[in-house]
């Protein structure tokens, strides 16, 4: 037997070198690697971001390329988890000398990326993790995020309930740190922008509540004018539809309103009618450049580029631009070229801040009615804009230790 | 002595060989040997659980998983914490979680003994996932690789070569102590005790201290398995305590055959290559496990080394059964 | 004087049924005690509980002034017993000298020892061999326990209960299903090995424990009959009567 152990690892390791496919690729591409969750419950999500950041690809490669060389995105299914998906980055790196990473789904998953990217000196940029502390205390140079985080979402829904005049707001959230981060922010614009405005009711529930019953009769027993929730998904729905009919008619302010999949998943406008939002990409953003960017996606993918999709192009766009200031695809210099980098697109004047590498922004409004240029049914209309001076977080109050030099 | 002698110069040649991969194998390649090694080490403690002594557990993960957090743990919360200062300190807990678990474990024998352990490997899981300060939660926990310090001089660890040198090494001779282990006084009494409990008894053996014993010592190699783990990826989350991890390391152990020592190694290999190449491929790559699974505990129980093995066999048609002598015993065990 | 073994009063009942109803009997050292008794007497069941296999109910077994009941089989060996078992009981797979070594190295300590190979042990192989020797399977010594005739397999039973070097053997029933000629053959053996140490033996075989014991117990319905020299047994009334004329 001795001999045989012996006997299979030689085979073991032969059999290792001879059974690799040699990956002899010229470098006549430059690779993104895009972890998004391809399969499981949140497939749909990490679908639609890796649309954005595909369709963004194939805008710059019929325009000549970047550098003079194709993007290729190769999708990485994260699984939605952090090991996963730190594992794969990994490999490519080592692999295929990958040297961006983008992503939008999970914080944890942007965690790990973020590490793993200043660890390996790559960069990791997201279009979609919105946690504030990845660009504040946890921030680090080679991670770039090109969306809002909850802190400049919180502030616009604010600023735009105290523009409105709202005195009396409930507010509602998931109990774990995103729902909490994301009221703190809220109640902290809300006193600067308007003192005379009153939380009259804050409630925290477990995320993926099924009941909101006792919820929702608190906050129709404090009659407040609105209501303000970064709820997603099934805690958005959930709450609208067994709010609407318990009486609680006010008019509801969060975060991803302009949702196009759980608008038709709810399946009845009247619930959704009135409602407001604020993102940085809506597909109704009054802007030529949108409207032309609309019409171009419609016309090669024969459906509108969605919130989701839009994000995605939009972030892969601004680090396409980076990339080409740089001239290079060498990281420091990539990094260096972001830092400072204004981007005029589609959703109005992007600039990369280089203390914390957060993108300043404006906000667009939008709010759901009937009458709509893009569906039948209910779906978003544009409702002004917060500018990005007025959702900006200064770089001293981000937890950040700076990173420009 | 000549099959002494042989093996000690298969090993050398061995190890050499492992020397050279650097210089063969692309980075990306290497990285995928060093995974192996480490999750080589996991499989081989599971067998010796498993293949050895007859104990069926579906908790493995638990000391793969505390080994590969208290590393993570220790290096973020000591400062200057060398790495194999880190490892011992993982291996340390691990014991004594062993030790303890076993005691309240091994009462129960069979089927209760395995739901028992997967109860536990539960209970860990979940206090991995809701400990958020410590463990990190969903998010897991990121760490960069300590310098090794060897007293007179400290040396970086952080390329591919060097980390893969560092796991050949330490954990290529754990492995090799494992082998040796099964025949050591202690490695044949649990192989006997699974053989024929009773008579081990009658003839002055503690049958209940010495499962606790191989217990502990399975669960603390797991556990080295695990702090390995978390220092090759320098990244540890909820998963390396999972379930998931622990059908890992059934899968690894029924793909290679409980009936050797070696089968386990060689399903580590394979596990570990397929599950790289299947998971570029397709996102359900572990439906295709998971068939492999069934197809290898359906028609093939003794696993790829009992193929191999079976195969040898035909071309050596003339060699005798007997002698091998003792090692017939962990052929014949499925 | 303290006695050498004393089984003083044991009783056992197994759920209810009143297995031993107050056993007991001497042992002297260095002698050879045959327990006796028709089938149902209750014999194997005394013999476990002598070598720690069951509990008693009641009573004691006092070895050299101790009270050894209720103390597990691996203990009981340390102490220097050592039983064989009716039905052949060895390590199947491995090899006679395997099996022998199990008990040789257990004596010599080296049962738990994560560093130390027991085959590269001289003296343990040395005295495994000379076991070997002593139960006549030199010749199959590498060949696995399983392939052996029965014969064989029921000397490398004794020979197992040997290989932790006891004072006291506890034999249970050694030549059952014996051909007659393999019988004569393992009295040979048992008066060898047994020579210079004390032995308990359960047996059916009248020859076999006329040749053998110096002493005889008749077990009946859980009770000592009758306990003495082998003519004094056979001449005993009630022990034709319940027993030996029966038969």
């Amino acid at each position: 037997m001795k001999r045989s152990i012996i006997r299979t690892l030689c085979f073991l390791s032969v059999a290792l070198i001879v059974s690799l496919p040699m990956s002899a690729v010229a470098q006549d591409t430059i690779k993104i690697g895009a972890t998004e969750p391809l399969s499981g419950t949140f497939k749909d999500i990490g679908e639609r971001y890796l649309d954005g950041v595909k369709y963004a690809a194939k805008v710059i490669n019929e325009s000549g390329g970047l550098l003079g060389k194709k993007v290729e995105v190769v999708p990485i299914d994260s699984e939605l988890k952090p090991d996963v998906a730190t594992r794969k980055a990994q490999n490519l790196i080592l692999k295929d000398d990958v040297k961006f990473f983008c992503g939008g789904t999970g914080s944890s998953v942007g965690a790990a990326m973020s590490q793993l990217a200043q660890r390996e000196n790559v960069i990791m940029f997201t279009y979609g993790m919105a946690a504030a502390t990845m660009t504040g205390a946890k921030c680090n140079k080679n991670f770039f995020r090109a969306c809002a985080n909850t802190d400049q979402q919180s502030y616009a829904l604010a600023e735009l309930i105290a523009r409105n005049g709202y005195g009396k707001v409930a507010i509602i959230a998931q109990d774990y740190s995103f729902g909490q981060e994301a009221l703190a922010a809220f109640k902290k614009k809300l006193a600067r922008a308007n003192p005379s405005a009153k939380i009259v009711a804050e409630l925290y529930h477990p995320a993926g509540t099924k009941d909101y019953a006792p919820y929702i009769s608190q906050i129709i027993a404090a009659k407040p004018d609105v209501i303000f929730t970064p709820n997603w998904g099934n805690d958005l729905t959930l709450l609208l539809k067994q709010g609407r009919p318990m009486g609680m008619s006010q008019k509801i302010f969060s975060y991803y309103i302009n949702d196009l999949v759980t608008i038709q998943a709810l399946g009845d406008d009247s619930l959704m009618i009135g409602n407001m939002g604020a993102e940085v990409y809506t597909l109704s953003i009054p802007t030529k450049k949108n409207e032309e960017f609309v019409a171009r996606f419609y016309k090669d993918m024969g459906y509108y580029p969605t919130w989701l999709r839009g994000k995605a192009y939009l972030a892969t766009m601004f680090w396409a631009e980076a990339v080409k200031k740089a001239g290079t695809t060498d990281v420091n210099a990539v990094i260096k070229a972001w830092e400072g980098l204004t981007y005029d697109g589609p959703a109005g004047l992007w600039t990369m801040r280089a203390c914390d590498h957060q993108t300043q922004m404006p906000l667009w409004f939008t709010e759901i009615a009937k009458e709509n240029k893009f569906f039948k049914h209910a779906f978003e209309v544009s409702a002004g804009m917060a500018t990005a001076q007025s959702v900006e977080v200064p770089c001293e109050e981000t937890g950040c230790p700076g990173l420009a030099k | 002595m000549k099959q002494k002698n042989n093996s000690y110069i298969g090993i050398i040649v061995l190890f050499l060989l492992g020397a050279l991969m650097p210089f063969i194998l692309k980075r990306y390649h290497l990285n995928m040997l060093t995974e192996i090694i480490i999750f080589a080490l996991y499989a081989v403690s599971y067998n010796l659980l498993l293949g050895y002594a007859g104990l069926l557990s579906f908790g493995h993960a638990m000391f793969f998983g505390l080994g590969a957090f208290v590393a993570a743990v220790a290096i973020t919360h000591i400062q200057g914490l060398t790495l194999l200062s880190a490892v011992i300190i993982s291996f340390a807990t691990t014991v004594i979680a062993g030790f303890l678990i076993g005691s309240l474990l091994l009462r129960h024998k069979g089927s209760y003994f395995a739901l028992l352990t997967l109860a536990f490997n539960a209970l860990f899981y979940a206090v991995a996932t809701k400990w958020h300060s410590v463990t990190g939660g969903d998010d897991g926990l990121s760490i960069s690789r300590p310098e090794l310090n060897l007293g007179f001089t400290s040396l970086s660890v952080s390329s591919v070569s060097s980390f893969y040198y560092l796991i050949l090494v330490v954990v290529g001779a754990t492995i090799l102590f494992c082998w040796y282990f099964t025949h050591t006084a202690m490695g044949k009494t649990v192989l006997l005790m699974r053989e024929n409990e009773e008579r081990m008894k009658f003839l002055g053996y503690n049958t209940n201290i010495s499962r606790l014993i191989l217990f502990t010592f399975t669960g603390a190699l797991a556990g080295l398995a695990g702090a390995f783990y978390t220092l090759h990826f320098q990244f540890v989350s909820i998963s390396a305590i999972s379930i998931d991890m622990t059908t890992a390391v059934l899968l690894m152990v029924f793909i290679g055959g409980t009936g050797t020592f070696w089968g386990p190694i060689l399903g580590a290999f394979v596990y570990i290559v397929f599950q790289n190449y299947l998971s570029n491929i397709t996102d359900r790559w572990p439906l295709f496990m998971g068939i492999i699974f069934v197809f290898m505990v359906l028609y093939v129980p003794g696993g790829l080394s009992h193929t191999i093995m079976t195969i040898r066999q035909w071309f050596s048609g003339r060699k005798d059964n007997h002698g091998d002598g003792p090692i017939k015993v962990e052929e014949t065990s499925s | 004087m303290i006695d050498y073994l004393h089984i003083k009063d044991i009783h056992k009942d197994f759920s209810g049924l009143q297995v031993l109803t107050g056993v007991d009997f001497k042992v002297i050292e260095k002698e050879h005690h045959a327990v006796i008794g028709p089938n149902g007497a209750g014999k194997t069941t005394l013999f476990n509980i002598i070598s720690g296999k069951f509990k008693a109910s009641s009573g004691a077994i006092m070895f050299k002034g101790q009270d050894l009941s209720g103390k597990p089989p691996h203990t009981l060996n340390r102490y220097g017993l050592s039983r064989s078992f009716q039905i052949t009981n060895v390590f199947n797979e491995l090899s006679v000298f395997e099996n022998i070594l199990t008990g040789v190295r257990s004596r010599y300590g080296l049962r738990y020892n994560f560093f130390k190979r027991p085959d590269h042990n001289l003296s343990i192989i040395e005295k495994t061999k000379a076991i070997i020797k002593e139960i006549g399977l030199e010749d199959v010594s590498d060949l696995p326990a399983s392939s052996l005739s029965y014969g064989q397999q029921r000397a490398l039973e004794i020979g197992i209960t040997l290989s932790t070097e006891p004072e006291l053997i506890l034999l249970d029933e050694p030549t059952a299903g014996m051909t007659r000629e393999e019988t004569g053959q393992a009295i040979n053996l048992i008066d060898r090995v047994t020579a210079n140490r004390t032995l308990i033996i359960i047996e059916h075989d009248m020859d076999v424990v006329f040749s053998l014991a110096d002493t005889i117990s008749v077990l009946h319905y859980g009770k000592i009959l009758a306990s003495g020299a082998p003519e004094e047994i056979r001449n005993d009334q009630r022990v034709k009567d319940a027993y030996l004329g029966e038969g």
